[in-house]
């Protein structure tokens, strides 16, 4: 059997065909992909062994001999018998059949589609630069550009530019000053979420109440923020020399923040660098000539000797204030200072070992028995004597078995008390005593005792008034003069006496009466400085104040400087030695620091005396 | 080595590189103002001036590097002071902050000049070494250069394709039974792809091998008659060439990435940089 075999190859991306023909001879014809194959479809979709193509009776029979299947014109088959004219298809291989001529059985046209124009390579070319994977470099720029200035820009100035005194907001008098009392500041404007962004670092311990609030101090846009923002809450700085005498010490033209400093963290913006203060007064002759002050360097190297305030004598005033005359001296070990507060008291015997006697039996006191700290714990609050002495100190006039409490600092009263005691004695009678006179020793029926004739000095004027003339002479006679033999001995010795001094002095109508002198404990032994008695808690108090070897009232018991350099030696140490842990530059008393200023202050002034008094105590 | 890193030669850029750092340190240190050192001090604005010229300096010498095709020898000055006043920048950037750090867009700026000189650094030391593995990494490959036109890669492309027309051919030798691997290999041989294959130029994936490892197994498991075991020598011979190729090519795209991603950060983020300086700037004295 022959088959004439003719091939149509068509070319890619071109109309020509090329055209082969060639005589097959045999039963039966190989068609595949193997080169062995009498049909060689070289594609590798095609099995190896794919079909076979046999010639029966002049028709041409393809059966299949792979799963790959012929596709005819009714689908995939296993076998067609193709006619004249009929058509098979093998992948992109297309069997005609045509009637057989030049000697040939049968004739089988094969058109070779061309192959699918995916070039081998073209398969694996995956995006092997970062400029096919990665957004452009130029858009990522501007997308992040316009983040920024969108985020930390945009957004926040559209709100604070509406702001009262920013250009799109209402005109505000900068120079107005708006009081504020405490330090929330209700009537700010409400802070834009990203401002707190600009931020170019965090405010002191003592802001942070207004730290989201940037509208309290930033007013004005690229203005240095301006006194008024900080005298708002601040009006009663006060100056920290007379400018007046000392003019080199006028901040007038200088802002407060040129020298306090914010957004630098910290307690506060106080500069604690002493140089800040030994600029001017480590030779305060050449800042101001007229100065009385000692140099300063350092506290270390030179610094003046305390300077204590030694009460000298204590007066009393036109109303009857006791008033002390207080000497600020210099301290000196040797010579050391004398205190006359008209009072009575040895340490030594207060703190002595193995306690004192006291009507609960013997206590040992400590320094805290007596001195506890005041609120805010700067100073020791002051002694109080009912509640400080009256434990051991009992304010009481003991007669009869009784024990009748006695007022401390009332001496009329005390006088009172004891003369109720012996007009009630004379009227229940029976006094044994050889100077009183017979209506005193004259029994009675008792029928009220003495402890309520003493409650009762209605009823006990009233029975004194009813005795005879001569009688009612001698009774009183007799109960003020045992009223003074009490007086003498409870002034003089036991009671009074014990802590004061006491004198008699004759009253208008002639008599003698006591009077205790005042007294008046130092608070403040340096009022120049400021000591706090809080960071020094961890110490015991008799590494400062030596009280148990104290055995007189007059002793100063303040620590010499030698005992602070102890720890406050250089900046570096624990304890330190800055100007302002002790002093203020703003002295307290002084005038205040600019005009401007003066007036702000009279309207702080009038604000704290017009609102109520907690606030003001706030 | 010389051609790579020849942009580190410049002593002039080098010394006034140091003598910033150092002038910068020093004024630091000995200048101890009341309320410490920060960027609101004279030396504080002195350092934050200093620093936003030499970034604005800097990016204008990379926009002008791009636009002007200037000489080798001036080209590498020019770099040469881009790196050298660029590492200066960490110091004089560093002193201006005062080591004060808060979420603040001062500090958004810090953070970015520390990103953009942190990639620049990345940029010089994959500049230092790598073109000498790529080009060797290449050239190990090529076993026999063919046209002297071509460049190694387009060599080592070419290579790949001939591979590839003898795999499709030497399957009219071959039984049905090797055809999936061959497909395997032909179609899901690939290079490249997304961002990570890129940057991973990892190879344990590839089809190649993969249709390698099948051959094998089928040959070991059939018996073939002699002419068919000739074409099995070749077939695996192919698929060990081309698994190779393909190997040293995603290497090569990696090294091409790795040259190339820093300038991803680099650029974007100085744009952004130079932004943010304009706005750390207007609202310091904003609120001043």
């Amino acid at each position: 059997m022959k088959l004439l075999l003719v091939t149509l190859r068509k070319r890619a991306g071109s109309d020509d065909v090329s055209r082969r023909e060639t005589i097959l001879d045999g039963a039966e014809f190989k068609v595949g992909r193997a080169v062995s194959s009498e049909i060689n479809l070289s594609d590798i979709d095609i099995d190896y062994h794919h079909a076979t193509v046999r010639i029966d009776g002049g028709q041409v029979r393809m059966s299949a001999e792979s799963e790959g299947g012929i596709s005819a014109q009714s689908g995939r088959v296993n076998e067609a018998n193709l006619s004249a004219g009929g058509s098979v298809a093998i992948g992109r291989y297309t069997f005609t059949a045509e009637p057989g001529r030049d000697g040939a059985d049968a004739v089988m046209v094969l058109e070779e589609a061309p192959a699918a124009p995916v070039a081998s390579g073209a398969k694996r070319k995956g995006k092997r630069d970062l400029e096919q994977v990665l957004p452009s470099r130029r858009l990522l720029g501007w997308v992040f550009s316009l983040a920024v200035i969108g985020i930390f820009v945009v957004w926040p100035m559209t709100d604070v530019l509406q702001r009262p005194g920013m250009p799109g907001g209402p005109a505000v008098n900068t120079s107005e000053i708006k009081l504020v009392d405490g330090m929330a500041r209700k009537d700010l404007p409400k802070p834009s979420p990203m401002e707190i962004a600009w931020s170019s670092g965090p405010l002191s311990d003592v802001h942070k109440l207004i730290e989201n609030d940037c509208a309290a101090c930033h007013v004005s846009p690229f203005e240095m923020t301006a006194d008024n923002a900080c005298l708002s809450c601040h009006a009663n700085t006060q100056n920290h020399a007379d400018v007046q005498t000392h003019p080199a010490v006028s901040l007038d033209n200088t802002r407060c923040g040129s020298c306090h400093k914010e957004h630098n963290g910290g307690a506060s913006p106080v500069e604690t660098a002493i140089t800040e203060c030994t600029n001017c007064h480590q030779d305060i002759k050449t800042v101001s000539a007229k100065s009385e002050l000692e140099n300063i360097t350092s506290f270390e190297t030179q610094h003046p000797i305390f300077q204590l305030a030694v009460i000298t004598g204590v007066e009393q005033d036109e109303s009857g204030e006791p008033m002390a005359s207080v000497s600020r001296t210099r301290f000196n070990p040797d010579q050391p200072p004398v205190e006359k507060s008209g009072l009575k008291f040895p340490h030594s015997k207060h703190l002595v070992e193995g306690g004192m006697k006291s009507p609960n039996g013997r206590v040992q006191l400590q320094c805290a028995s007596c001195h506890q700290l005041e609120a805010g714990g700067a100073l020791m609050r002051p002694i109080d004597m009912e509640r400080d002495c009256g434990g051991c100190h009992r304010m009481e006039f003991d007669a009869a078995g009784l024990k009748r409490p006695l007022p401390h600092a009332e001496e009329d009263e005390i006088a009172r008390v004891i003369e109720t005691y012996f007009l009630a004695a004379a009227m229940e009678g029976g006094v044994t005593s050889a100077a009183a006179p017979p209506a005193v020793k004259r029994k009675r029926k008792k029928r009220i005792t003495l402890e309520e004739l003493e409650q009762q000095q209605q009823q006990t004027q009233q029975a004194v008034a009813q005795l005879s003339d001569s009688d009612r002479g001698l009774t009183i006679e007799w109960a003020r003069k045992e009223t003074l033999v009490q007086m003498d001995a409870l002034f003089g010795v036991r009671l009074c006496g014990t802590c004061h001094e006491a004198q008699k002095f004759p009253d208008e109508k002639g008599e003698e009466r006591w009077k205790v002198l005042p007294a008046v404990l130092q608070r403040h032994w340096m009022p120049k400085a400021r000591f706090d008695h809080t960071p020094h808690l961890s110490m015991d108090c008799t590494g400062c104040h030596n009280a148990p070897e104290s055995a007189k009232s007059e002793d100063v018991l303040m620590p010499a400087m030698d005992v602070c350099r102890d720890c406050h030696v250089d900046a570096q140490q624990t304890a330190g030695a800055d100007c302002v842990s002790c002093h203020e530059y703003h002295v307290p008393g002084r005038e205040p620091m600019s005009p401007a200023h003066a007036e702000l202050y009279q309207a702080r002034a009038d604000a704290r005396q017009r609102a109520p008094k907690t606030v003001a105590q706030k | 080595m010389y051609v790579q890193t020849g942009f580190l030669e410049s002593r002039f850029w080098f010394w006034a590189g140091i003598l910033l750092s150092v002038a910068a340190l020093a004024a630091f240190i000995f200048y101890d103002p009341p309320g410490g050192r920060d960027g609101s001090t004279i030396v504080g604005y002195g350092l934050g001036g200093l620093s936003a010229l030499i970034v604005v300096y800097l990016a204008w010498l990379g926009v002008r590097k791009r636009r002007f095709s200037s000489s080798t020898g001036r080209r590498r000055n020019v770099v040469s002071a881009h790196v050298y006043l660029g590492l200066a920048l960490l110091v004089t950037a560093t002193l201006h902050t005062g080591f004060e750090f808060e979420w603040s867009v001062h500090t958004l700026g810090y953070v970015l000049l520390l990103i953009v000189v942190l990639s620049g650094i990345w940029g010089i030391t994959v500049y230092s070494g790598l073109p000498e593995k790529m080009s060797r990494n290449l050239s190990d490959m090529i076993v026999e250069k063919k046209r002297f036109d071509m460049s190694e890669l387009e060599q080592l492309e070419v290579d790949l394709e001939e591979v590839d027309g003898r795999l499709e051919r030497i399957l009219q030798f071959l039984p049905d039974d090797f055809r999936p691997a061959i497909r395997l290999s032909l179609d899901k041989t690939k290079i490249g792809g997304g961002l990570f294959s890129i940057l991973s130029g990892s190879s344990k994936r590839c089809a190649t091998a993969k249709a390698e490892t099948q051959v094998r197994g089928l040959i070991d498991s059939g018996s073939y008659d002699e002419d068919v075991r000739k074409r099995l020598t070749d077939l695996v011979a192919d698929l060990a060439r081309k698994r190779e190729v393909a190997a040293c090519l995603r290497r090569d795209a990696r090294y091409r990435a790795m040259l190339k991603i820093w300038l991803w950060f680099h650029v974007p983020l100085t744009a952004a940089l130079v932004v943010t300086l304009i706005a750390h700037v207007t609202l310091v004295f904003f609120y001043w």
